[in-house]
Parts: structure tokens; C-alpha cells; sequence
């Protein structure tokens, strides 16, 4: 499987937050400035539908048989009150109300009685207003509806509109007849450009804040989470790479009283324990730190042992100060172990001047006689006198064992019993000092690699029967 | 699908559905020829908004129970909620089926109604309703509150409630 790709944490972390921000600030600043144009708009929406329902209540009373004029009059000022405010009213064919008779000879003609009251129009409406066709079909169709739109213009201005429909309503069918639902549409024009524009400055500096305070609060989260979480984590690491190299005088300094804080605190007293866990597995076999880790039950397996036993320790031991022999013994010991264990053989306790080693695996023969006879030869270098002229005998047997956590709850090794064992100890009873003593099984695999002397016979203390054994010279050619 | 992938779909799912917005109720009933007339007879001739439909009008059950009070001199004419006046608009006097049906439905607190009336027409073609909440249909019938042109005329300018021809029961109720 693929590994994924390092990414450090912090580069996450400024990520999430700024994510975060500009997608939490983002989102309220667009929704607010949303809001406030939209309501700048409904506003003004209402605003022109307010003025339209005044103007229309306004011509339904002022629509006065032969009082045109009024209307007429009306309009002229409205359409003249301000630049960037208009009122007009149309007809439904798109055409600027009163600016000709058309209206007033249809009024005659459905009301013949009352044509008398018309004075010929002084005045008329001639502004050149057009319509928006689109919208203004909307307002005269079936229904009739009111439109409210924006508008922009050649030069730049925009306004918003209003078409509101004047219906013709029954008490207007009189003089305008029944034949059309509308008479015409009222057009309110409104020049929001210094509206829109202030929008557009607020919603700029609303976007322009908006990036500063991502800015600020990235920079300012950003800061705060490094400092109480990712550089303390990074000491953490840095600290537990330390003791993966055997460094276990490390600790983590975090002053923290938080999360972070109490983690550096447990990883400072997990590295305490591993430390002594080291420190005890000096003191333990190999095999017996792998049992504990595997949790074995007994079992039945094939290994080499290897016995060696200094010649002659009991009477150098009386002949010589304590310091010395434990100096001396250590020496011994310790060279003896190095050589062991560079052979891939395994200490299974030390009894007084004896070592008890195992070997397992392929191979195990020829380490366990190589090992052997490296012993034997630093012990003849110099003459003897590199170890105060000790001489030791060594016994190798090959053989099934019973491997096994034994002893008591208290107190317990991962060591080997058997038959086996006490022929390996035996063997090494029985070499003389400089001499190696190997059966036959472990003969049997290592006959080709090495020189021996032998066979010969040997009863060994317990046993009814011979057993064969060979002295192991050295190494063939 | 991770729970966040869950979460996210069922929020969309809930906000598209949200989105879809709800079928517009159906107003008019379809039992209303069993109801009582207004009118004694179609009214035939033109007028803004219906043109030349012919019309047949008629009120539910409870529109007949119309109260008409006098205070300070003025008569108010009020419909009890849940009043429907129904229109039936023909296209042509040999139609055997009204192209359309115009309806008034008294609901003061209803957000769409406007006078306290919902303002509904229903294309029988089609099938589909639709509701009137701008001034079309209201404003026309605000002039059923003064004197117009139809019906008896509403000489004295009563308030009659937006309805130009007013529930009179039959002789002998």
C-alpha cells in the first residue's frame, strides 16, 4: 500500500483555519451585504409601489368628466419636479399619455353627453418618455401586474423602475369603455446611482475588511495554535526520536498545564520506564524478553548448548583476594559472552564460573563450536597470562529440550531441562582445561566444517550407557 | 459513505426540498353548480377584466349567511369566513362549459388574500389555479364599495364588502 504523503501538521492547521475563515466571515459578510442591497431594493420597491398606489387614488379623483386638464397639469410637474425623479403616464399602446386628443375624442365618443365639457387642451404632455417593452407588456397583459426593474442607462446612470397598471374600473367604464382591462401604466423612474454606488463602496469595504480580518485571524490563530500545540508536539516527537536511538536522558519540557501539558508528562515517565526496562534487559536473557513478549507456553524444541566452566575456580578462588576474583571472573565472563553473542548464541544464566548459552535456528552446530573455539583461543593467547593463567573446558550438546518460563510467580527464568542438558553439562565436566567436548548429534552436522579428534567413549556421571563424544581441534582447511 | 458524506447529503436533500416550494391548494371546489346563484339570470354584457365572458355567479352555503349592520348611518355588508363566490366566465353563449372560474374565498388572515378575500381564478382547461394577491382583482372590486355601474348600482354607496352583486335571499326566506 501506498504511503501517504508527509504533510505537516502545521501546514494543515493554517489550512483548516483559514479555510474556516473565509468560509465562516465569507459567508456572513456575503449574506449581509446580500441583505442589506436586497432590502435596499425592497425599500425602494415599496417605496415606488406606495407612490403609485398615491398617484393612482390620486387620478381615480382627479379623472373628472372634462377636468383633464388637472391630470394634465399634474403630470407636467411631476414629470418636472426633479432630474433623477420622473413620473409618467402612459397608455396601454405605449404612447405618453396626453400628449393628443386620442383619449379625450374616445371619452366623447362613449359619453356624447357630456362632450360639451371639454375645453380644447391648452397644454399637453410632450416629454419623449419611452417605454421598456418587455416589462411594460407584463404590466398591460392579462393580468395586468405591477413590474419593478432595474435600469441602466447610456451614460451610466441607474435607475429603478416602476410600471404599475391603471386599471379601468367600472366607474371608469363609463366615459372609457368596457373594452380594455387597462387603461394605462404609471411610470415612476427613481435614479438610484448614488444608492447603487454607495452599495457598491460598502460592499467593497466590506470584502476589503473581510480579507484583513482573515488576515489578522489567521495570523493570530495561527501564532496561538503553534505555540500550544505544534511546537510542544514537535518536542514530543523530537524527544521520543531521541530514545528511539537509546538517548533516555531525554525528556520533554512542556510548562503547559493542559492536554498537551499532561501528555508531555506521560511521555516523560513512559521514557522512565523504558529506560529501566533497558536497563533490566541487561540482566535477562534474550530468550526470556522474547518469551515474555510472545507469552510461550512450554515446549518441546532442538538447540545447542554450550557449557563452559572455568578449570581449577574453587582453589584460585581461595588462593586470591575477593576484588580479584570477581575482577578476574568478570573478565572471563564478559569475554566469553561477547564471543556468544557475536556467534548469535544466547545467554541463559550465569552459575558461579559457568556460562550457560543456547543456540537455535539454522546453523546452530557450527556457531555453537565456532563460538567455543574462539574461546579457547583467546584464552591460549599470550601464553594464558590475559587472564591470570585460568584455563577453561567447554561441552557442546545437541539435542531436544523442554524450553519454558520456569520457576516460581515471584521469580521465574525462560530456561531449558532435559536429558540433553545434563549430557551437555556433563561434556563439559569432562574437558580437560583448553579442551572442547562435543557429542555426536552435534558432531553429526559439523563433521565436514570442522577437525576433531575422536570418537571416544565417556561415562558420564548418572549415565548407565557410553556416551560418544569428539574433541573439537578447529576448523578444517 | 463516511457519516459526514451522510450528513451533507440529507442537508442538500432537505434543502432542495425546501426549494421546491409547496402545490398551490386547490381553492375552488368542484361541487359549487349546487349552490345558490347571486344573479337571476348570466350576466351578458362587457366589462374590464372578463370582457365579453359570459358570467354565472354563485355562493357556498355560507356566504349566505351574509350580515348587514348599520352603524352611524353607513351599512356594512360583511361575509362570514369561509365564504366562497365563485364565477363562472363562458366564452360563448352556446358553451356547454365555462372556459374559466373566477373565485372570491373570505380568509382575513390569510397572508394572500387582500380585503380579506383570496382572489383565485381557475383555467378548467388546464386544470391550474392561480391566486390574485396584487391589485388586479381587488382593485376592480374595491368599486363594489361605491357606486358603480352594475347590478343595482350601489346607490347609497354602501360598503358591500367587494361583491357587486350582494347575497339577497330569495322571496319568503
Amino acid at each position: 500500500m501506498k504511503k501517504p504523503r508527509f504533510v505537516p501538521i502545521n501546514s494543515k492547521v493554517n489550512v483548516i483555519i483559514i479555510l474556516a475563515l473565509v468560509v465562516g466571515i465569507g459567508s456572513i459578510s456575503f449574506y449581509l451585504t446580500t441583505e442589506i442591497t436586497t432590502t435596499i431594493d425592497e425599500l425602494l420597491a415599496d417605496n415606488l409601489n406606495q407612490q403609485s398606489e398615491i398617484l393612482f387614488a390620486a387620478i381615480e379623483n382627479f379623472m373628472i368628466p372634462g377636468e383633464a386638464k388637472l391630470a394634465v397639469n399634474f403630470f407636467e410637474t411631476m414629470v418636472r419636479s426633479s432630474a433623477d425623479y420622473s413620473i409618467s403616464l402612459f397608455r396601454r399602446n405605449g404612447k405618453v399619455a396626453f400628449s393628443d386628443e386620442t383619449t379625450i375624442k374616445q371619452v366623447i365618443e362613449n359619453a356624447p353627453a357630456i362632450a360639451s365639457m371639454f375645453d380644447t387642451m391648452a397644454e399637453r404632455i410632450t416629454t419623449k418618455e419611452s417605454v421598456n417593452e418587455a416589462y411594460f407588456q407584463t404590466a398591460v397583459g392579462a393580468p395586468p401586474l405591477s413590474v419593478f426593474f432595474e435600469e441602466k442607462t447610456e451614460d451610466g446612470a441607474t435607475y429603478f423602475r416602476a410600471y404599475k397598471p391603471l386599471i379601468n374600473l367600472p366607474k371608469c367604464t363609463g366615459c372609457h369603455g368596457t373594452d380594455h382591462t387597462v387603461r394605462g401604466v404609471i411610470d415612476i423612474r427613481d435614479d438610484i446611482s448614488g444608492s447603487r454606488r454607495q452599495q457598491l463602496i460598502a460592499a467593497y469595504s466590506a470584502g476589503g475588511f473581510f480579507v484583513g480580518m482573515v488576515f489578522l485571524l489567521a495570523f493570530i490563530l495561527t501564532g496561538f495554535m503553534r505555540k500550544t500545540v505544534i511546537k510542544p508536539i514537535k518536542i514530543v516527537g523530537e524527544v521520543c526520536a531521541k530514545v528511539t536511538d537509546g538517548q533516555f536522558d531525554q525528556r520533554v519540557t512542556i510548562k503547559n498545564n493542559d492536554e498537551i501539558g499532561r501528555l508531555g508528562n506521560t511521555v516523560n515517565k513512559m521514557v522512565e520506564g523504558l529506560h529501566e526496562r533497558f536497563e533490566l534487559s541487561k540482566y535477562v536473557s534474550a530468550s526470556t524478553i522474547g518469551s515474555l513478549r510472545d507469552s510461550k507456553d512450554g515446549q518441546v524444541v532442538s538447540i545447542t548448548m554450550l557449557f563452559s566452566d572455568i578449570r581449577g575456580f574453587t582453589a584460585y578462588s581461595e588462593r586470591n583476594s575477593p576484588d580479584k576474583v570477581v575482577e578476574n571472573l568478570n573478565r572471563v565472563l564478559n569475554v566469553q559472552t561477547e564471543i556468544i553473542l557475536a556467534n548469535g548464541g544466547d545467554i541463559d544464566k550465569y552459575v558461579g564460573d559457568e556460562i550457560v548459552a543456547m543456540f537455535t535456528g539454522e546453523d546452530q552446530c557450527e556457531r555453537a563450536c565456532r563460538s567455543a573455539i574462539e574461546i579457547q583461543k583467546t584464552f591460549r593467547e599470550n601464553g594464558g597470562k590475559s587472564f591470570d593463567g585460568l584455563r577453561l573446558g567447554v561441552g557442546i550438546n545437541t539435542g531436544e529440550v523442554i524450553l519454558g518460563m520456569i520457576g516460581s510467580k515471584k521469580r521465574a527464568d525462560y530456561t531449558f531441562i532435559g536429558d540433553n542438558v545434563n549430557t551437555a553439562s556433563r561434556l563439559c565436566s569432562a574437558a580437560q582445561p583448553g579442551e572442547i567436548l562435543i557429542a555426536d548429534t552435534t558432531y553429526a552436522k559439523t563433521g565436514a566444517i570442522f577437525r576433531v579428534d575422536g570418537p571416544f567413549r565417556l561415562k558420564a556421571k548418572g549415565k548407565d550407557l557410553y556416551v560418544k563424544v569428539y574433541k573439537l581441534a578447529g576448523m578444517k582447511e | 459513505m463516511k457519516p459526514g458524506a451522510w450528513i451533507l447529503l440529507i442537508t442538500a436533500l432537505l434543502f432542495v426540498a425546501g426549494c421546491t416550494g409547496k402545490t398551490p391548494a386547490n381553492l375552488v371546489p368542484a361541487d359549487y353548480s349546487l349552490w345558490a346563484s347571486t344573479v337571476d339570470a348570466p350576466l351578458v354584457y362587457e366589462i374590464p377584466g372578463h370582457t365579453m365572458d359570459i358570467r354565472k355567479i354563485y355562493i357556498n352555503e355560507t356566504g349566505t349567511r351574509l350580515e348587514v349592520r348599520e352603524t352611524g348611518g353607513e351599512v356594512f355588508h360583511e361575509y362570514p369566513e369561509g365564504t366562497i363566490i365563485l364565477k363562472e366566465n363562458y366564452r360563448a353563449q352556446e358553451s356547454d362549459r365555462p372556459a374559466m372560474l373566477t373565485a372570491m374565498i373570505k380568509a382575513r388572515k390569510d397572508p394572500r388574500a387582500r380585503g380579506g378575500w383570496i382572489w383565485v381564478a381557475k383555467d378548467t382547461a388546464a386544470g391550474e389555479e392561480r391566486i390574485f394577491s396584487d391589485e388586479f382583482c381587488f382593485t376592480c372590486h374595491q368599486n363594489a364599495n361605491e357606486q358603480h355601474p352594475y347590478g343595482d348600482g350601489n346607490r347609497n354607496g354602501d360598503f358591500r364588502d367587494f361583491v357587486f352583486y350582494p347575497w339577497n335571499p330569495p322571496d319568503g326566506e
